[in-house]
């Protein structure tokens, strides 16, 4: 079934039919949490969050609009695997990761629709492989030696090119005047 | 200030990248959790429509009868109003089940036999197809988890012809118009729902199928109605044809927005379906057991 055809499925509000998109997309959107909440969380605490999100897509059906399902569905349990976690206040982040907003109220400020454009323009100046990568590891957090398999890379290459396009996202958006330099 | 790189992607929404899934052990057990987490569509039982249902039964009997005395083929039944005394005369349905127990409408002698789809020769509107909210044979064979890599009906079959067809305004479903084949595996538990009241009827044979011409009324939804959870799925006052067919057992599904179409749309709509029906099995979530190199068109 295409993603359009799941959408409009979805739009009947049929039971039926949005058990078949759950159980098709269950084990995506679980492979995705695994790697969001990492061993800190229990199964337990995954699965909580999975079926959140399905019941956030049974919620918002209605409008969804975007032939992209996958993509919603993988924002939306990203975006509750982040709040769980911060809740938690689990994550240790490598101070590589870290880069410095021009504004304190940077992230606030900005819509998030303009947020969203500045990122997806910025990465889109990187090169195809490289944005994978940066999503792979940033994005849908997996692990390099994951990456490495599935791109069929050696993890060092993953490694070097992980940080090449970490600088040169960085050096957009500072450009951007969205971050400061380091 | 010092943010994790990370937060940049917040509600960002990829399309790019598909990560290999691993196997999930307990994804039955999340399914169930989140079905029953999501209210049931009501399954109200207005006695309004077990009348109609009576009717049907009367006239399919004697539409039958017709049928053998002339030994041609039954034409539509004019339309009549539905008495109680019918009802209270009616002791057996012919395939409309009168126990709506479970569900408002269900079909008693229905059962699984082979898959089928639809295209349309009359729609109301001209516009193409691909403007229209559908499901394809593909998508429907897909939908009930099909080995497709043993499917062997052609592209036209699987991506021209459909089993399911809304016009869409203003992005969401209706208030235009919707055809639906509802497969004979499904028509068991499919409910078939209407909000408000029914202000008029018909039914008779049609088309060599078992009819039922409805139109509700929504804006006389019961306060229940009105907060349920489907209430937004009829907002406006609709014409609805139900046509079984009884011996394919699957059911066409017309709907038509009253304010823009005349109840007859449903019958000039319904008169332009041609049927596909493929040699595959009709399971609701079975594998593929046959596949089928020939196909039958035309309606059964």
């Amino acid at each position: 079934m295409t993603e359009a055809e799941m959408r409009r499925r979805l739009h009947r509000g049929n039971r039926q039919d949005f058990e078949e998109i759950v159980r098709y997309y269950t084990p995506y959107v679980m492979t995705i949490l695994q790697n969001q909440l990492g061993t800190e969380h229990t199964e337990a605490d995954v699965e909580d969050v999975c079926m959140d999100v399905f019941l956030a897509l049974w919620h918002n059906r209605e409008r969804i609009h975007s032939d992209n399902l996958r993509g919603w569905l993988v924002r939306v349990a990203r975006n509750k695997a982040c709040d769980l976690v911060r809740k938690k206040g689990l994550r240790t982040i490598p101070l590589e990761d870290l880069v410095v907003v021009s504004d304190d109220h940077a992230l606030e400020g900005l819509d998030q629709k303009e947020r969203s454009r500045m990122v997806r323009d910025a990465l889109h100046k990187l090169g195809d492989s490289d944005r994978e990568i940066f999503l792979r590891y940033y994005y849908y957090e997996q692990k390099i030696n994951e990456i490495a398999g599935e791109m069929g890379m050696n993890p060092e290459t993953v490694k070097s090119r992980l940080k090449r396009g970490r600088e040169a996202l960085k050096k957009i958006l500072e450009q951007e005047g969205f971050l400061h330099a380091d | 200030m010092p943010i994790d790189i990370r937060r940049l992607l917040d509600d960002y929404e990829d399309d790019s990248v598909v990560i290999r899934e691993r196997p999930c052990l307990n994804a039955d057990t999340i399914v169930s959790r989140v079905m029953e987490a999501i209210p049931e569509r009501k399954q109200r039982i207005p006695r309004k429509l077990m009348w109609m249902a009576a009717a049907v039964a009367v006239t399919c009997l004697l539409a039958g009868c017709v049928w053998v005395v002339s030994a041609i083929r039954l034409q539509q039944v004019e339309p009549g109003d539905i008495s109680e005394n019918e009802l209270e005369t009616t002791t057996e349905l012919k395939n409309w089940e009168k126990d709506y127990s479970g569900a408002l409408i269900e079909f008693e002698d229905a059962k699984a036999t082979n898959l089928v789809s639809m295209t349309v020769d009359y729609l109301p509107e001209d516009d193409p197809i691909e403007s229209y909210n559908f499901v394809t044979l593909r998508g429907e064979l897909q939908g009930k988890g099909y080995d497709m890599t043993g499917i062997y009906l052609s592209d036209e079959l699987l991506d021209q012809t459909y089993t399911y067809l809304c016009m869409e305004e203003t992005g969401r479903v209706g208030p235009g118009y919707v055809i639906e084949l509802i497969q004979s595996a499904d028509v068991a538990t499919r409910i078939f729902s209407l909000f408000g009241e029914v202000v008029t009827v018909k039914e008779g044979e049609f088309l060599g199928m078992e009819g039922m011409w409805l139109t509700n009324d929504p804006s006389k939804k019961t306060e229940a109605e009105a907060t349920s959870e489907d209430a937004y799925l009829m907002n406006d006052v609709c014409h609805h044809l139900l046509l079984y067919h009884p011996t394919d057992h699957y059911v066409i599904h017309i709907a038509v927005y009253a304010e823009r179409y005349d109840i007859t749309e449903l019958d000039r709509i319904a008169e332009g379906i041609t049927i596909h029906t493929t040699d595959i099995a009709n399971k609701p979530n079975g594998s593929c057991p046959n596949q089928s190199y020939d196909i039958t068109p035309g309606r059964g």
